[in-house]
């Protein structure tokens, strides 16, 4: 037996809804133009003008923070240039005369002063406490102007040194021996 | 010569003549320094509420006499007292302190001295000291030394030294400068002035006082320092007028200079190229021992200033530092090098060979004469254990002198009288 389909009328309602609907569906129109405003007259060349300068600010600062760690390691090198350089030159009891074996500590002072061309020494002389202050004082200046003399010979312009005495004012050493008077009796030198 | 001698030639020299063996501290031993005359020192007679500080004065006053003076204030059988000084404390009319001295001769009964010393503060010692300086001037015809400071430099910490002073009895102590530098080396002016070494500006200055009482001012250099000169070593000349001292160049050499503080005039007065330090000046002015290595190691020389003529004084083999002359001019002290160790000489001017104050252990060295040439100050040790110590020139016995420790460049010095009217009671 066949079967006729039976007719439902749900079915043709929602069908015909549908159909409306869709018929109805129009193109989305464009939106309408805003109603005409006066041109904005916004000023870049400020606005630039700062971003230039935080560029130009921050070039520098790397710049001058690259310079400034160059600077420190001049300034490192100097320093180690100079500790290693500037040793102290010493010398006999009651003698004022550079001993052949601390000629070497002023070869290494004059190679420094010619490495680093501006700097400038103070050489200070020294004694120990033996011997009245005042008469040490005059030694400690014989033992500067050694020293003094012969840094001229290896080359050293005068104007980069000057000259002082302490006597037995500065003692690196205060015990009463031998050994202790011989680290006394010396040139020390110190930059200016 | 008798006590009675010589309080006798005290008087006739007090007197406005010099008679003829007339009292002095002998350098040459014909009166002995040890000798002591027995003196009686009563308690000060003073109103109840001053009864403290006449104490205190009191005490002071015969430390003095015992310490510096040529008396012994021990009593007993043994030792009878030839004299006696009564001091007495009073009030004025007008409130004003005033004490009273009065020496007596106690075999004769005769006033030997009596005196007013108009006192304003009770609690100054200072009335002590010129009492003890007056009786002993009596009894010797040498004014005593107690009324005097004794100046040096003193470590502060490493490479700092300031001017310091203390009391002939090595109390008091009492700080001159305050640079926080090193300081050093300080004369004083017969009139109390004070000039010294300071590198409290880098190179060394050469400061000091233009009158008494004022603060100290760079005397030299003028304008700025040279970068190359070392100065050092400065001494007032008798008359106050100039200040010699030592300028060292850049060329290792030392030379004594002469700054003139009324023309404003430095000139050199040596040339050597050697070292030339430490000038001590004659008690006239007229001329200067130096210490110089002129030939080899140093030695002592005399420099006349009339003439130039430089002449050496200390003996050939041995290195001598340090002169001192004695205030009546015939002895020379300086620091002598002696089998390893340092030694005090004293050479007599007029000839004879020098003798020595042994050195009590360890080196001494810089020695320096009392004001009254009874007594030679020096150093014993070195660095932060550098103390004073006092020496009878004569018998060669020391002693320490207070208890400061790190000292140096020692001068003794009498308080200048012209602060300290004495009037004699009419």
């Amino acid at each position: 037996m066949t079967r006729t389909p039976r007719f439902n009328p749900l079915l043709l309602t929602g069908a015909l809804v549908l159909a409306a609907t869709l018929a109805c569906k129009k193109p989305e129109a464009a939106p309408a133009p805003a109603p005409a405003k006066a041109a904005p007259t916004v000023d870049n060349s400020a606005a630039q003008a700062q971003a230039k300068a935080a560029e130009e600010a921050k070039a520098r600062q790397v710049a001058e923070e690259a310079a400034r760690r160059a600077e420190l390691a001049k300034k490192a090198a100097f320093d180690q240039a100079a500790a290693a350089a500037l040793q102290d030159v010493h010398f006999d009891y009651d003698k004022s005369d550079i001993k052949a074996e601390e000629r070497a500590r002023l070869q290494k002072i004059a190679d420094f002063l010619r490495a680093y061309p501006t700097a400038k020494l103070q050489i200070q002389g020294n004694a120990d406490e033996r011997g009245t202050a005042e008469y040490n004082l005059a030694l400690g200046n014989r033992r500067a102007s050694a020293a003094l003399d012969y840094l001229h010979t290896l080359g050293v312009e005068g104007s980069r040194l000057s000259l002082i005495s302490f006597g037995k004012e500065k003692p690196v050493c205060t015990e009463a021996k031998e050994s202790c008077w011989s680290q006394n009796r010396r040139d020390h030198f110190e930059l200016r | 010569m008798t006590p009675a001698g010589w309080i006798l030639g005290a008087l006739l020299a007090l007197g406005g003549g010099s008679a003829p063996g007339s009292p002095r501290v002998s350098r040459t031993g014909q009166e002995p320094q040890g000798h002591r005359w027995g003196l009686e020192v009563p308690p000060m007679e003073a109103p109840t509420e001053l009864a403290r500080p006449a104490e205190k004065i009191w005490l002071t006053l015969k430390a003095d006499l015992q310490a510096m003076g040529p008396f012994t204030l021990a009593k007993g059988p043994e030792a009878p007292p030839t004299f006696r000084a009564s001091t007495r404390m009073a009030r004025g009319p007008e409130g004003r302190l005033t004490i009273h001295l009065h020496l007596v001769d106690l075999r004769t009964k005769a006033t030997l001295l009596k005196r007013a010393y108009p006192h304003a503060a009770p609690a100054s010692l200072a009335v002590a000291h010129r009492m003890a300086d007056d009786l002993t001037e009596r009894a010797t015809g040498l004014r005593g030394a107690a009324e005097s400071r004794i100046t040096f430099a003193l470590e502060r910490g490493p490479g700092v030294k300031e001017i310091f002073d203390l009391d002939r009895s090595g109390e008091h102590l009492r700080q001159r400068t305050f640079f926080g530098s090193l300081t050093t080396s300080p004369t004083v002016a017969r009139d109390g002035r004070l000039a010294f070494i300071t590198y409290k500006g880098g190179p060394p200055e050469l400061w000091g006082q233009k009158a008494p009482g004022a603060p100290p001012v760079r005397l030299y250099p003028v304008g700025r320092a040279a970068p190359h000169e070392t100065l050092a070593a400065p001494a007032w000349s008798p008359s106050g007028t100039s200040i010699a001292f030592v300028k060292e160049d850049r060329h290792g050499h030392s030379d004594l200079y002469l700054l003139d503080l009324v023309k404003e005039h430095v000139r050199p007065l040596t040339a050597e190229r050697e070292i030339n330090t430490e000038p001590a000046w004659n008690p006239t002015g007229t001329a200067l021992a130096f210490t110089s290595t002129r030939e080899g190691q140093p030695h002592i020389y005399r420099l006349n200033l009339a003439d130039g003529q430089v002449q050496r004084v200390s003996p050939a083999d041995q290195a001598s530092t340090s002169p001192a002359w004695s205030p009546d001019g015939t002895s020379l002290a300086y620091s002598t090098r002696y089998l390893g160790h340092v030694e005090i000489a004293i050479q007599p001017l007029a000839g004879g060979a020098p003798h020595a104050i042994p050195a009590p252990g360890g080196s001494i060295e810089t020695p320096v004469w009392s004001p009254d040439g009874r007594w030679v100050l020096f150093i014993q040790g070195q660095g932060e254990g550098a103390r004073l110590r006092l020496a009878d020139p004569l018998t060669g016995l020391s002693h320490p002198l207070g208890t400061v420790s790190g000292v140096s460049a020692p001068d003794w010095s009498r308080i200048p009288e012209t602060n300290h009217p004495t009037p004699e009671v009419p």
